[in-house]
């Protein structure tokens, strides 16, 4: 974990409420459980049953399908690490910013395996309730990044023709993966 | 994490008392104000001078997809050019969170799409992009900012990316596709230019 926990004297600034747990402490152990443990109980364990999940590019998500989501992220990404960079707090909120990282070996929002590693930014905003559960997530992430990473996106300077071009390419290779992923028998 | 962050005053906006704090500190508790006044006068009143009087001159950005901006001049271009791909632009924060010298928005930016925005010609499609920032002050000036938001939803709305289910024949397809379009709007775009002239 890289060293963004705050004092004592500042957990308790944040945390005035006596008997309610520190908002920080749980967004810590949520990622933990999340993304390096890898525990498929942690939302049970720490969300509210009404929880939401606002991720871009998806609808809203419930528990069961962000668990699903974070699976999937799992098994796309067996090497995944995570470093949290900055944590703002007050009061029932959480901002963080971090970086995950690792190497894309299994299908990953319809793209094949690449087997390139990936490193992407995002920014995280969390309500956590005066129990101490999670009301909502909400996540922005450099996703034009990680696809410009994987090959999917052309670089920013491509233009249109460029962008045709590497289409082109992607498909190619594209298929040329989804086949070697079959023929060794990698994962769907 | 830059570890001069963490030897400032510990004090937040719920216990600050003012009477005991010393003057950095009694200031603080505004940040947020200053950083929604400062986005107000931006992005909703399209006054790129606030640049220039909360910008700090070793101001760094950090943007998604670009290299690090360096000083508020960048800055205010970035903005500028902004403010003519979308000349309606606004934005709405939804929520502020602050600790310290660091405030953290979460915004919602509307406009329509009226000029070159990364790249892509003019179409006339209301766009919305989400975003989250954080500004880290230093005293009542802004001296770095990061941010995060969604331009693969926009390049969505300006129907940019292909489907997500389009598979890899779909999107040579939707290439092709684009490309005629970009072209009709190009001309589209000239020829309107050319009237105004």
């Amino acid at each position: 974990m890289t060293s963004t926990t705050s004092s004592s004297g500042q957990a308790a600034a944040a945390e005035a409420v006596p008997g309610r747990r520190d908002p920080r402490d749980a967004a810590h152990e949520l990622l933990e459980r999340c993304w390096r443990v890898k525990d498929v109980t942690v939302l049970d364990d720490m969300a509210d049953p009404a929880c939401t999940y606002t991720l871009p590019g998806h609808p809203r998500l419930d528990n069961k399908q962000f668990l699903d989501l974070m699976q999937q992220i799992w098994r796309a990404k067996p090497d995944l690490r995570i470093d949290l960079l900055d944590m703002i707090a007050e009061g029932e909120w959480v901002a963080s910013r971090v970086r995950f990282s690792g190497t894309q070996t299994g299908e990953l929002l319809g793209i094949p395996p690449t087997g390139r590693f990936v490193s992407i930014d995002e920014m995280i905003l969390e309500r956590w309730d005066e129990h101490g559960r999670l009301q909502e997530f909400h996540q922005e992430a450099d996703f034009v990044g990680m696809l410009t990473q994987l090959g999917v996106v052309p670089p920013k300077e491509a233009g249109p023709l460029g962008q045709l071009a590497h289409t082109f390419t992607s498909a190619a290779r594209f298929t040329w993966l989804r086949r070697k992923a079959r023929r060794t028998g990698g994962r769907q | 994490m830059k570890e001069h962050l963490m030897a400032k005053p510990e004090q937040t906006e719920q216990t600050a008392r003012p009477e005991q704090t010393a003057k950095p500190e009694h200031e603080l508790p505004e940040l947020k104000e200053l950083a929604a006044h400062i986005a107000d006068r931006v992005w909703n009143h399209a006054d790129l001078g606030a640049i220039d009087e909360y910008f700090l001159p070793h101001f760094v950005g950090h943007f998604p997809g670009l290299p690090d901006v360096y000083g508020p001049a960048d800055f205010k271009k970035m903005g500028a050019d902004l403010r003519r791909a979308l000349p309606d632009l606004q934005e709405r924060i939804l929520v502020q969170v602050q600790e310290r010298d660091r405030v953290f928005m979460q915004a919602v930016l509307t406009g329509t799409h009226r000029g070159d925005l990364m790249g892509i010609p003019p179409t006339g499609v209301a766009t919305v992009l989400t975003e989250m920032i954080i500004l880290r002050f230093e005293g009542r000036k802004v001296a770095e900012l990061w941010q995060q938001a969604d331009y693969m939803g926009v390049m969505d709305q300006l129907g940019v990316v292909p489907p997500r289910d389009a598979g890899p024949l779909g999107q040579i397809a939707h290439t092709f596709k684009l490309m005629g379009r970009f072209g009709v709007l190009k001309a589209k775009d000239a020829l309107r230019q050319r009237s105004a002239a």
